[in-house]
C-alpha cells in the first residue's frame, strides 16, 4: 500500500513540526527528478496486477471462519525465496495493512505482446498455489475483497480483543493485533490518521434494509463508555471507526509503463472515466462488520478510513490552525487530468498552495503537472521515520514518495524510480479483487487490452471531471449494473472539436458501454476486438481473451451476477438468515466454505462464473512467437 | 472507356472515424466502406486514373523503423508469381522499406489439394526468393488444409513460420496442426477474415461489370513490443478492362 521505509517510526508530534520539511523537500525531489527524466523516451509496455489475499482460518467443528493473523509468518518464507535468487522468482509478496493479508505480484512484469495475456492467470494461479502450501490445514488464502465479518465480535484467529483506550486505532471493533505487526508502517499511519484528525476516524455506510431491520437501526455505543461514537454514528448506518474496515480490504491494481511521459498523461486522463465503470462490474464488497450494507463496493470505506482531515479541513469549523479547507479524503477519486486534451474537463476546484505551485511553474514544470503536485503536497506525511528526515535531494525521492504513496486515489502518476530502467507509469485503482484467478485474469487483461485500443485508436473518453466523481457515487450503489446510469462520452472515436463539452456526454447504463447502443455507441468490448483482429494474436491467447471478455460482457449486461450481487444472495438465502441484515458466524462460515469450493472447482457456480470458465492460461509465452518477436519466453 | 489497370493505396485508415465507429464490422464490410471513401473523394478527379492514394499516413513520420513491425497478409487467387511479386514490390514501395516483418499468404483457389499443393509451391518460390535476400522475416500460410501444410513445409527450403487459421467463433484447432506447430516451432495465429475478403459481385459493383482483382494486401503496422496498432490500410491491383485476363 505504498513506500515502506524501514527505520524508526515519528511520533505525530514530529512528524507534524517537520511536515513542512517533508513537503519542502518532496517538491525539489520532484522538480530534479522531472528535470532529469521528462525526456525519457522509448519504453516498451510492461506492465504487472496486485492482487490482495485474505487468510482465513475454518473451524469446521464450531462452524466459524476467522480471518488468521499469520500473514507475517507467512510472508518471511515467501520472501526467502526472493531475497535468495530475486531475478528468477514468479512472485513478488508483500505486506498489506491487515495481519491477515497478503499481497502478491508477478515476479517480473508482463511484456507487450500479445501472448502475454495467456501468463496472468497461471501466474495467478502459481501464486496463490505457492502461498497455499504454507498454511496450516483449514487455513485458506482467498481474494475476497471484504471479509464479511471484519470488526464483529470474535473475528480474529487467534482471538483478540479491541482497545477502544489504548493503541493505534483505540477502536470499539478492531483490535491492533488484526494490523500488520511486521512493519512499523501500518500501526504509525493508523496512530498518525487519528491523531491528525483530532477524533477517531468514522465510517457509516447504509445498512440494508430488510424486512426485519428495525425502523430505526441504532446501535448503542455508549455501554462501552464510547461517547464520541456515539456522536458521530448515524441512525440506519452500520458504523465503523478504524482504518483496518477500509485498509484491511483487499483489491486488485494494475501498473502500466508508457513510453514517455506524454503518454503517461493520456494513459492517466483516459482511465479516469473507466474508474467508476471499472468499480461497478467488480463490486464485491456488499458486507461490514457481520452486517448487510446497502452499497456494493469498499470505495467509501476506505475513503473514510483514513480520512485525515481535521473539522476544520472537513468544513465544519471555520478555519483557524489549518490552512485550507479540502473537499476529499487523501483516499478518493482524481481530481484533474494531466493532458492537454483532459485540461477543459477539470472543472472541480483545485485545493493547492499557491507557492509550491509557483515554484514547480518556475522550474519549467507545466500548469496541468504543476497543479497535480500540489494538489498532492496540500497533505502532511502520515508516516515519517527518523532514519529519513535528512535526504540529498538530488538523488533521494523518499520526501515526494511519502507524500504520493499516502494519496491513494483512483489513479496513480508515477515518476521512474531513481536509479533505474523503469520508465513513467500509471496506476489504475479501482477494481475490486474477484474471488477466481480467472475473473481476476479477465479483468486485468480487459483493462490493459483498453490501454492498446485507446492508444491504437487515439480514442477520447474524456468527461469532466465532476461528473467522473458523480459516477464514483453511483458505482458504489447496490446493483449499480443493472439500474444506475453513467455519464459516459458518446463519440469517442471522433477528434471532432466541440466547444459545448456538454453535449460531448450522456448517461448509458453499464451494458451499453461495455457491449455498445446500436447506432449510438460502439461499446468497449467490440473495440477491443475490432483491435485484437488486427494484431495476428497467437490460437491459445485468441481462446483465452475471448472467454474473459465474454465474461465481462455478461456481468455488464445482467446475465451474470457481480461479485457483490452473489454475495447477497448467498447470504439472504441462507437458511439461517433472519432478514435482519446479520451475518452470523455459521452464514459467515457456510458462505466462505462455498467460496472455497468454488476457488478449488470443486463446485461450479454459473451464476457468477458462467459455463466456460477454463481459460487456455499458460506459464510462458509459445516458443515460435517468442522467436519470432526476438524475445525470451520468460521476459520481453 | 479505355481499359486500364487501377492501383490503390487506401492509406491509414485508422484515421477515418467512420471505420472505428462501427467496432463490430469484419474485414469486408471495412474494405468496402473504405474504397467507397476513398472513390468518392476522387470521382470529381476523373475516371482515367491508374493510380489513387487514400490520405497520407502521417502516424509514422516521428517513428523509428526498427522500432516498427510490418506484417503482411497478400489476398491471391492464382498462382502467377508476377502477380505476387508485384503485390510484393508495391508493399515495399508503399512504406519506404526494404523489409517487411511478417508475410502470410492467402491463396483462395477452387483446386484440388494436389493442384493446391503445386500452385503453393509456385507462390512459395517467390516468398522463399525474398526471405534468402533478407526481405522478408517471418513467413505464413492462411486457412490451409493440415496435410497440405505439413507437405509444403517439408518440401519448402525455407520454411513457414507462421500458420493462420480463422477462430472468429470458436476455439477448436485440429489437433495435428496444433502438434505440428508446436512441434516445429511455427506460430499458430488468428484471424477473422472472411474466407473471400472482396467478392466479386461487390468488386463489380464498385468498379463495374468487368472488374478483375490481381491482387489485394492488407497491412497492419505495429509499434514493436507496445502492443499498439499505429496504421492498417489495404493496397489493391485492378484491372478495368473490358476482356477478362
Amino acid at each position: 500500500m505504498g513506500l515502506l521505509s524501514e527505520g524508526s517510526p515519528l511520533s505525530w508530534e514530529e512528524t507534524k513540526k517537520l511536515s513542512d520539511h517533508v513537503r519542502k523537500h518532496g517538491v525539489i525531489q520532484f522538480i530534479n527528478l522531472y528535470k532529469r527524466l521528462r525526456d525519457r523516451q522509448g519504453d516498451v509496455l510492461k506492465w504487472g496486477d496486485e492482487v490482495e489475499y485474505i487468510l482465513v482460518k475454518f473451524d469446521d467443528d464450531a462452524k466459524t471462519a476467522k480471518l488468521s493473523l499469520r500473514a507475517m509468518e507467512i510472508l518471511r518464507i515467501l520472501n526467502e525465496k526472493e531475497n535468495e535468487d530475486p531475478d528468477n522468482t514468479k512472485s513478488l509478496w508483500r505486506p498489506e495493512y491487515g495481519a491477515y493479508m497478503l499481497e502478491g505480484t508477478p515476479g517480473k512484469p508482463y511484456g507487450g505482446l500479445l501472448a502475454h495475456f495467456n501468463v496472468v492467470e497461471a501466474n495467478m494461479r502459481y501464486r496463490r498455489q505457492e502461498a497455499a502450501k504454507l498454511l496450516h490445514p483449514n487455513e485458506v488464502l482467498m481474494s475476497l475483497t471484504v471479509f464479511p465479518r471484519v470488526g464483529a465480535p470474535d473475528f480474529t484467529d487467534p482471538p483478540t480483543h479491541p482497545t477502544p483506550n489504548t493503541g493505534a486505532s483505540r477502536s470499539l471493533f478492531f483490535p491492533d493485533e488484526a494490523i500488520y505487526p511486521g512493519h512499523p508502517r501500518f500501526k504509525t499511519l493508523t496512530r498518525n490518521i487519528r491523531e491528525r484528525r483530532r477524533e477517531k476516524v468514522a465510517i457509516n455506510i447504509p445498512i440494508y434494509r430488510d424486512e426485519s431491520v428495525p425502523l430505526l437501526f441504532k446501535e448503542d455505543f455508549t455501554s462501552k463508555g464510547d461517547d464520541c461514537s456515539s456522536k458521530v454514528a448515524k441512525d440506519n448506518y452500520i458504523y465503523m471507526d478504524a482504518m483496518g474496515f477500509g485498509m484491511g480490504c483487499c483489491c486488485l491494481q494494475l501498473t502500466f509503463q508508457a513510453c514517455n511521459i506524454e503518454e503517461a498523461r493520456t494513459l492517466y486522463d483516459q482511465l479516469t472515466p473507466l474508474c467508476p465503470i471499472m468499480l461497478a462490474l467488480t463490486a464485491a464488497s456488499p458486507f461490514y462488520r457481520g452486517y448487510i450494507s446497502d452499497v456494493d463496493c469498499r470505495w467509501s470505506v476506505i475513503s473514510s478510513s483514513v480520512d485525515c482531515r481535521t473539522q476544520e479541513e472537513r468544513g465544519l469549523k471555520p478555519l483557524k490552525e489549518n490552512k485550507f479547507k479540502i473537499s476529499k479524503s487523501r483516499y478518493d477519486s482524481i481530481d484533474s487530468y494531466l493532458s492537454r486534451q483532459g485540461e477543459k474537463y477539470n472543472d472541480v476546484p483545485l485545493t493547492y498552495d499557491d507557492e509550491i505551485y509557483k515554484q514547480l511553474l518556475d522550474n519549467g514544470i507545466d500548469h496541468l503537472l504543476a497543479q497535480h503536485i500540489a494538489h498532492l503536497f496540500i497533505r502532511d506525511s502520515v508516516s515519517l521515520f527518523s532514519e529519513k528526515v535528512h535526504q540529498n535531494d538530488l538523488e533521494d525521492t523518499d520526501h515526494f514518495e511519502n507524500i504520493q504513496s499516502t494519496n491513494w486515489q483512483t489513479m496513480r502518476f508515477k515518476p521512474p524510480p531513481p536509479n533505474s530502467s523503469i520508465g513513467w507509469r500509471v496506476e489504475f485503482r479501482p477494481c475490486e479483487v474477484q474471488i477466481t484467478d480467472f475473473e481476476n485474469a479477465a479483468i486485468v487483461c480487459f483493462t490493459v487490452l483498453l490501454t492498446r485500443v485507446i492508444l491504437s485508436y487515439k480514442l477520447n473518453l474524456l468527461i469532466p471531471i465532476s461528473k467522473v466523481d458523480q459516477n464514483m457515487i453511483r458505482a458504489q450503489k447496490r446493483n449499480a449494473v443493472k439500474v444506475e446510469k453513467f455519464w459516459f462520452r458518446h463519440d469517442i472515436t471522433s477528434d471532432i472539436k466541440s466547444d459545448n463539452t456538454q453535449s460531448e456526454y450522456t448517461e448509458f447504463t453499464i451494458n451499453e458501454i461495455i457491449n455498445g447502443k446500436n447506432g449510438i455507441f460502439p461499446g468497449l468490448v467490440p473495440l477491443v476486438n475490432s483491435y485484437l483482429a488486427n494484431m495476428n494474436v497467437d490460437a491459445d491467447t485468441h481462446c483465452t481473451i475471448q472467454r474473459y471478455l465474454k465474461l465481462i460482457q455478461k456481468r455488464a449486461s445482467g446475465e451474470l451476477l457481480t461479485t457483490a450481487a452473489w454475495l447477497r444472495k448467498e447470504v439472504t438465502s441462507h437458511s439461517e438468515y433472519k432478514h435482519d441484515a446479520v451475518i452470523t458466524q455459521r452464514i459467515n462460515y457456510d458462505l466462505l466454505r462455498k467460496i472455497h469450493s468454488i476457488v478449488s472447482n470443486d463446485i461450479s457456480c454459473p451464476e457468477l462464473l458462467g459455463q466456460c470458465i477454463s481459460s487456455k492460461t499458460t506459464d510462458t509465452i509459445p516458443a515460435a512467437v517468442a522467436k519470432a518477436e526476438k524475445c525470451s519466453a520468460t521476459n520481453c | 472507356m479505355l481499359s486500364h489497370s487501377l492501383f490503390i493505396n487506401t492509406g491509414n485508415i485508422l484515421s477515418l472515424s467512420e471505420a472505428k465507429q462501427k467496432a463490430s464490422q469484419n474485414s469486408t464490410d471495412e474494405l468496402i466502406e473504405t474504397l467507397k471513401i476513398i472513390l468518392n473523394d476522387e470521382q470529381s478527379k476523373g475516371d482515367d486514373k491508374t493510380i489513387i492514394n487514400g490520405k497520407k499516413d502521417t502516424s509514422l513520420q516521428d517513428v523509428d523503423r526498427k522500432d516498427l513491425k510490418i506484417t503482411v497478409k497478400v489476398f491471391i487467387s492464382s498462382p502467377d508469381v508476377n502477380s505476387l511479386k508485384e503485390a510484393l514490390d508495391q508493399a515495399f514501395e508503399a512504406f519506404h522499406t526494404d523489409t517487411i516483418e511478417s508475410l502470410v499468404i492467402a491463396y483462395k483457389s477452387a483446386e484440388s489439394p494436389e493442384d493446391m499443393l503445386s500452385s503453393l509451391k509456385k507462390i512459395w518460390s517467390v516468398v522463399e526468393e525474398y526471405v534468402k535476400v533478407d526481405k522478408l522475416s517471418s513467413v505464413g500460410l492462411s486457412d490451409i488444409n493440415t496435410n497440405t501444410f505439413i507437405e509444403l513445409f517439408q518440401w519448402a527450403d525455407i520454411k513457414p513460420n507462421i500458420v493462420q487459421i480463422n477462430l472468429a467463433t470458436c476455439c477448436v484447432v485440429p489437433p495435428a496442426l496444433q502438434e505440428f506447430t508446436k512441434e516445429n516451432d511455427i506460430q499458430l495465429l488468428t484471424h477473422s477474415d472472411p474466407c473471400q475478403i472482396l467478392p466479386q459481385e461487390i468488386l463489380e459493383n464498385i468498379f463495374g461489370s468487368t472488374a478483375y482483382l490481381y491482387w489485394l494486401i492488407r497491412y497492419q503496422i505495429h509499434l514493436k513490443c507496445r502492443g499498439i496498432l499505429s496504421s492498417k490500410g489495404y493496397l489493391l491491383r485492378i484491372n478495368k478492362s473490358n476482356v477478362k485476363p
